[in-house]
């Protein structure tokens, strides 16, 4: 065999010696063309060095986990990072961690996308004389700041709210370079936090915790606890365990929109806008005078003279919800033995959100849920404070600040421009930036110190006590950015600082203390790597000792509606403005990620846009239809959005979800335009950011909106007796346990077979979703979009309904407004044994393996798309168009799942690299996949698992038991006997 | 038999002509071609260039260029291949069963409704090419042994089809160039210009008319006619399981075969009435092709269209007999949801429409009959796209229903496999002769010379 030898040009000196024989002139000919070629690129030529000994913790090909905290909201989930080659790839949650247990919701999945967001800064700037961004190094830019902080002019850092180590590095950092710190975030709980602490004593001035899966029966005013609210995943957990019980909570939904959680809820109040604070008094009087009087005596006094005027029937009529329905919940709390009252989200942030939290409260502690549903000990501190960002704003806007930092938040997207924090800012001699993107604050900066992001970045959260979640790099930063904390212990001044040469050492430092706290044995090193490999350090909370329970708390005795502004509105419009924060876009944070803005509204089933939500009766008035382009304005701003019709929201409101229509920030963000919600509101006196404070006019505007909606389709909305998504009522049905009872006479038959049926030696993977569980939260939408490169493909192709999700999330809405049946179902490929998509593939691109599963070889697909019209559930996808990424994106894609071609099918396949990933690990310790091993990323990703997937083959998995439930059924098999290996469970309601 | 009775029958069946005008009048459209032919040749290629540009742009950007979408993912291109199968078939059945039954109206008209056919399987071929996601890779569905030791799936009608669609091009090909052997060297022996003297010498495989040669191509053409004929019924029998054999409500019926079946010779007919007029007008073959034809295949019309329409009305029945809420939801959209105006232009341009031939001059109203045979055209067009688009729009699942997107480069393909076929029509009519001059000869008078004497030609 001819032995073959790389030689470099010039090195073999046989060329020469030999004489050019065809063979080495071509050689030589190719290498001078390279070499020519090279030589015009404008980079230098670089030395680089084969891995010769490879680093023992990367495997090429096999990945390795890190533990992390997601830092997407304030909740404090713990997430683990899947890494191939130093990148990562996979966000998931993590199983041990206390807040989440596993699940994670689909903004935190989405991290990923800002994190390899193109639209990044990608080395520090400084803006040049013309106001465009110019390149410098780092040291340039420390340098420009230190020159900044050496006077001792007036200097304020505006922050999101921050937790753990950072916050008190920025504390001490603020001290040591005279630096004034904010903290501000719009969609804060400072007046829950407030009312806390007036109901229940000073000491506990923060959000409590709450526990879902105790409460009988829940009370909420509004807030979307299964979306966005505090905790949602913790909470969608804790409510879900309830929901898959034999006893399972009961909620009562007041709000003037149907949110996703008012969807969840069995008995939906719809109300006039502002009036849950009546509704809550209404309640909370009726409770007092079915003897729930555990106030002490002065309170009671107090209670009894401002609630004189409330009476439940003018209640009814001032907020259009039927007597008997508000009597109803108050009933239903009386006779619970633990229940809960919430109010949040956003149609509670009017004028009155401080006096509703108080009531709600004062109902809890009449209810005595405290120590029951109410856990004080773990309190979240509120750190946004408004009241003292407008007095910033107020101050330099008197000239009386000259230097301002600006973390990452961007306040002033999300501060209404009416608080004149634009003109502010333009007002400062130096904006310091250490901003991610260049969006609409960072704009405005002189100086941007781009911040790495929490994957690249050293940190810890603590939620609440007894929480201690670290943050650590899963990577080496994707650009030439630097954590926060880094620079800032570069930019210090005094030694007590300067002493960390990084970040991770004064992290180290304070965890010294949670170390010697803990109590534990071990040493500090094996603590803190043992609490690395957890995703930090969990305990039990020290209690806080109650010093005294308030024995008066001022409540106004008016029957007092929310105020609306109504400055310069011509006509008198009675409709209000409610902007409210979604699934997609969250407070505008989540906007330059293609996977959100492609993630269709859990509701509305839009995608890619800011809508307005208007009732039909208004919309029939103004002659507006779904599709139409409307204009909302009022004196402050004015939005141009598509309409989405419905009869989910009060005839007064017109709901626009919060986080679109970015100037600046990114490609993505601003694609989606339509106006920023958030200048629509007037600034006021409050100390809060209040969000549904505005009346606004709705006009027809001229032309249509071609929205991306995936199911716009008539009548698409409705599955009437198709039994797709299948609801019992828990009063004429009783669930059986969960786990571990099943009763073998109920539940799903398959039904009598004419041929033999598929025999699966091993294994027989199989799935199945409690749709009692299931919220409609689309984490799993997203989750599955990481996992297998699904490509993103916007808007456009998205309204030819050409999106690729492998997994659709489908919303059903069978009722009416007052007889709400919303159904939520996630369906993916229904992998049946009776596949219709097997038999007319003419290549067996799609075939069924000896798991049982239907899979798909991409290679081998020719695009007859016959499989696709076959597929009963229409679970298949394909590939209209070759996909791209921009730069770095494709850094994200997963190396487990191949990348399809233009004109080739594809679909869910349960995420076999998993499967045969786990086979694999099985087969090499000589033993079968254990139950709960192998967890599809859908599956894993559910914060309430509703999904379950395992072994059918084996009796005892959690899954075959499942599927013997006598909830269980399977779509369309008694009707085409396609004998899916999906299962779904009756979602459980209650009816009266 | 008197010669009488062969006289009147002959005047029936090809009017008042003699062997001498048959032979002068078919092969005179062989002469030089005029401006008009290469305006038309060259429009219908400038069409199917167009319609190829389509094509490779579509080809270069993704399917995405297409209207199709999740989950209508059948649609143009198949309809355009089921709609010229279905005009490929009635040559198939004019020129093979209809010899077998011995219909003698078939005469002057099988040989254009045989290159009809032809052309039009060279047509209906390209399409499943054009509609699958890598056309470069379509030769996976043939079962050609190969070192990845893949097979086909037998199971699947998608190759069903690739067999009953190519067996019928082949036997429907050889058909039509067996039945064109003599007429080529007929042709042959008054070609003018060397090229077609070669041309004709070629393809005339010799034939020079003797007694062996003429009794083995009847013989031939007997057997070609039995091979042939159960094709009529399997061709377009497996091209509707295509639908049948799926389980969409609205395609899964045991009624497709029969029903496609009829359809086609429906739209092959009106098809040849569309080709034969302009034909008849431009080449003066009135005496050749008389009222009479046209009478026999309006007739033919009528009996199809009414089985289309029975065709119709029992999927109706049958989706509310079976109260099956899928089957049922499906046929009311096809009259009332987002596609209605295709199933009224189907009803209209299938059902009611032809019923007006039950009137005997409007059968033999050239005008009147054109018309009305592109009317049955679009009408068939539409019958086929109310099956694969409306039954696909809505089926199982309301949350994945959706719509189709109009797209330029459809009508492109669509128009450009006009262009394709009206190419080869037209090199056709100019290449070879449009009648055969041999079977037409058949049914009229033999010249002798005393016309009383007892012996016949035949």
């Amino acid at each position: 065999m001819q032995k073959k030898s790389l030689t470099i040009l010039g090195q073999n000196d046989n060329v020469a010696s030999e004489g050019l024989s065809r063979r080495s002139f071509l050689k030589v000919l190719g290498a001078a063309t390279a070499t020519t070629a090279v030589a015009c690129a404008d980079k230098a030529d670089q030395i680089i060095y084969p891995n010769v000994k490879g680093d023992a913790t990367q495997i090429p090909g096999l990945p390795s986990w890190y533990s992390s905290t997601c830092t997407q909201c304030d909740a404090g989930c713990g997430v683990n990072y899947k890494t191939y080659e130093g990148r990562v790839v996979i966000v998931e949650g993590n199983k041990d961690h206390p807040i989440n247990k596993g699940g994670l919701c689909a903004i935190g999945h989405s991290a990923l996308q800002d994190h390899y967001d193109p639209d990044r800064v990608r080395q520090p700037l400084e803006k040049d004389s013309n106001g465009v961004f110019q390149p410098i190094t780092w040291k340039a830019a420390y340098s420009k700041i230190k020159q900044a902080i050496a006077d001792d002019s007036k200097r304020a850092f505006l922050t999101r709210p921050l937790s753990g180590s950072l916050e008190k590095l920025v504390g001490e950092w603020s001290t040591d370079v005279a630096v004034e710190h904010y903290a501000y975030e719009p969609l804060d709980y400072a007046q829950l936090a407030k009312a806390t602490a007036a109901v229940y004593g000073a000491e506990y001035d923060g959000v409590p915790h709450y526990d879902f899966s105790k409460a009988e029966v829940v009370l909420n005013f509004g807030a979307d606890f299964l979306e966005t609210w505090i905790s949602p995943c913790e909470y969608s957990r804790d409510w879900a365990k309830s929901r898959k019980s034999k006893k399972p909570v009961r909620v009562f939904q007041v709000e003037p929109r149907l949110s996703l959680t008012g969807a969840n809820a069995d008995h939906h109040l719809k109300c006039k806008p502002g009036t849950e604070l009546l509704i809550a008094k209404a309640v909370l009087k009726e409770l007092l005078s079915r003897g729930k009087n555990n106030l002490p005596a002065s309170l009671l006094g107090e209670l009894e003279v401002s609630l004189a005027e409330i009476t439940i029937d003018v209640v009814a009529k001032l907020s259009n919800v039927k007597s008997e329905k508000i009597v109803s919940a108050a009933q239903r709390l009386a006779e619970a033995k633990t229940s809960l009252v919430i109010a949040g989200g956003a149609s509670a942030k009017t004028n009155n959100e401080y006096e509703l939290q108080v009531i709600c409260a004062l109902i809890n502690r009449v209810l005595g849920n405290v120590g029951q549903t109410i856990n004080l000990d773990r309190l979240r501190k509120v750190k946004s404070d408004f009241q003292k960002v407008k007095s910033l704003i107020a101050e330099i806007n008197d000239n009386k600040y000259s230097v301002l930092f600006v973390d990452g938040s961007n306040p002033l997207f999300t501060i209404p421009s009416d608080y004149k924090f634009g003109l502010a800012i333009k007002k400062l001699d130096l904006v310091v930036s250490f901003a991610s993107h260049l969006d609409e604050t960072s704009k405005e900066a002189h100086l941007i110190l781009p911040a790495s992001s929490s994957i690249e970045s050293w940190g810890d959260h603590q939620p609440y006590a007894g929480v201690s979640s670290l943050v650590q790099p899963a990577m080496t930063p994707v650009f030439d950015t630097v954590g926060l904390g880094d620079m800032l212990l570069k930019l210090s001044r005094s030694e007590e600082l300067k002493k960390f040469s990084e970040f991770q050492d004064y992290l180290k430092a304070q965890w010294q203390t949670i170390h010697a706290g803990a109590g534990v044995a071990e040493n500090f090193e094996t603590f803190w790597k043992k609490s690395l490999e957890r995703g930090g350090y969990f305990a039990d909370p020290i209690s806080v000792a109650q010093l005294s329970i308030p024995t008066s708390v001022i409540v106004t005795a008016k029957l007092d509606i929310a105020s609306f502004d109504s400055t310069k509105i011509q006509q008198k419009s009675e409709l209000v403005l409610l902007p409210y924060a979604s699934v997609k876009t969250f407070d505008g944070r989540a906007a330059n990620r293609p996977w959100m803005q492609e993630l269709p509204d859990p509701i509305t089933k839009i995608a890619w846009d800011t809508w307005a939500e208007i009732n039909t009766k208004t919309a029939a008035a103004k002659k507006i239809k779904t599709g139409d382009l409307v204009k909302i304005s009022n004196y402050y701003g004015e939005l141009q959005v598509p309409a989405y019709v419905t009869d989910h929201v009060d005839e007064n409101v017109i709901a626009v979800p919060l986080g679109n229509g970015h100037s600046d920030f990114g490609r993505y963000a601003s694609s989606v335009g339509g106006g920023n919600v958030y200048n629509m509101i007037p600034s006021d006196k409050a100390d809060h950011l209040q969000l549904f404070t505005t009346h606004v006019e709705l006009k027809r505007a001229l032309g249509k909106h071609k929205v991306a909606n995936t199911q716009d389709v008539k009548d698409s909305d409705k599955q009437g007796k198709r039994e797709i998504a299948r609801t019992s009522y828990i009063e004429t049905k009783v669930p059986g346990a969960h786990d571990d009872h099943h009763d073998d006479h109920h539940g799903h038959h398959e039904p009598a077979q004419m041929y033999e049926q598929r025999i699966h030696p091993l294994y027989q993977w199989g799935m199945v979703v409690d749709l009692a569980a299931c919220t409609g939260c689309s984490a799993c939408v997203t989750a599955c979009y990481a996992e297998n490169n699904i490509p993103t493909v916007g808007r456009k192709i998205m309204t030819e309904g050409r999106e690729m999700s492998w997994l659709r999330l489908e919303r059903y809405d069978d009722g009416t407004s007052e007889d709400l049946q919303i159904s939520f179902i996630p369906a993916m490929c229904q992998h049946c044994q009776n596949a219709p998509c097997e038999p007319v593939c003419p290549v067996y691109a799609t075939y069924h393996n000896e798991d049982g599963m239907n899979v798909m070889v991409y290679n081998r697909c020719v695009g007859t798309r016959y499989c696709a019209n076959n597929c009963v559930y229409k679970q298949r996808r394909f590939n209209w168009y070759e996909y791209e990424l921009p730069e770095p994106m494709e850094m994200q894609l997963n190396p487990e799942v191949m990348k399809r071609t233009a004109g080739v099918m594809e679909k869910c396949s349960f995420c076999v690299h998993r499967i045969k990933d786990a086979k694999d690990h099985a087969k090499d310790e000589g033993r079968l996949v254990a139950d709960g091993e192998v967890q599809p990323a859908c599956v894993k990703s559910c914060p309430t698992e509703a999904l379950v997937f395992g072994d059918l083959n084996d009796p005892n998995s959690r899954v075959s038991k499942l599927a013997k439930h006598d909830r269980a059924y399977k779509i369309l098999d008694h009707h085409l006997n396609t004998q899916p290996s999906v299962s779904y469970l009756d979602n459980l309601k209650y009816k009266a | 038999m008197s010669t009488d009775i062969i006289k009147d029958n002959a005047t029936k069946y090809s009017g008042e002509v003699t062997y001498h005008e048959v032979n002068e009048t078919v092969l005179s459209m062989l002469e030089k071609p005029t401006f008009g032919w290469y305006v038309l040749l060259l429009s219908c290629i400038a069409t199917w260039v167009m319609g190829f540009g389509c094509w490779i742009s579509m080809m270069i950007y993704g399917l995405g260029m297409t209207g199709l979408s999740h989950p209508i993912m059948w649609g143009v291109y198949i309809t355009n291949f089921v709609f010229w199968v279905g005009i490929a078939h009635s040559g198939t059945l004019i020129s093979a069963v209809l010899y077998l039954f011995r219909a003698k109206f078939r005469q002057p008209i099988y040989r254009l409704a045989e290159a009809m056919t032809v052309f039009a399987v060279m047509t209906a071929g390209l399409f499943p090419i054009i509609h699958v996601g890598r056309p470069w890779y379509a030769y996976w569905l043939m079962p050609i042994p190969n070192e990845r030791a893949l097979w086909p799936n037998f199971k699947s009608p998608l190759l069903w089809d690739v067999f009953a669609v190519s067996t019928y091009f082949t036997v429907s090909t050889t058909f039509f160039i067996v039945g064109l052997i003599p007429d080529i060297a007929s042709a042959r022996d008054k070609a003018k210009t060397k090229f077609r003297k070669i041309l004709y010498s070629i393809t005339s495989l010799g034939w020079t008319g003797n007694a062996r040669q003429y009794k083995n191509y009847v013989a031939a053409y007997l057997i070609f006619a039995a091979l042939a004929t159960p094709l009529v019924v399997s061709v377009h029998s497996v091209v509707s399981w295509d639908f049948a054999m799926s389980i969409i409500p609205g395609w899964h019926a045991t009624i497709f075969p029969p029903y496609f079946v009829a359809g086609a010779i429906f739209s092959g007919v009106a098809m040849v009435i569309t080709l034969v007029i302009p034909l008849r007008k431009i080449f003066k073959l009135e005496r050749i092709i008389t009222d009479f034809h046209f009478d026999a295949m309006c007739k033919l019309i009528l009996l199809t269209s009414g089985v289309v329409t029975y065709a119709y009305v029992t999927e109706f029945y049958v989706a509310w007999f079976s109260n099956n809420m899928f089957e049922r939801y499906q046929f009311w959209f096809r009259p009332f949801g987002e596609f209605k105006l295709a199933f009224w232009g189907m009803a209209f341009c299938n059902c009611m429409a032809p019923l007006t031939l039950w009137y005997k001059p409007l059968r033999t109203n050239i005008a009147y009959l054109f018309v009305m045979s592109i009317i049955i055209n679009i009408g068939m067009w539409l019958e086929r796209f109310n099956i694969i688009f409306t039954s696909l729009a809505r089926d199982f699942i309301p949350a994945a229903w959706g719509g189709y997107n109009f797209s330029w480069i459809d009508v492109g393909i669509t128009i450009g496999a006009f262009g394709w076929f009206g190419m080869w029509m037209t090199l056709f009519i100019k290449f070879f002769p449009s009648i055969a001059i041999v079977e037409v000869k058949e049914v009229i008078e033999a010249p002798v010379r005393d016309p009383h004497s007892s012996v016949h030609h035949h």
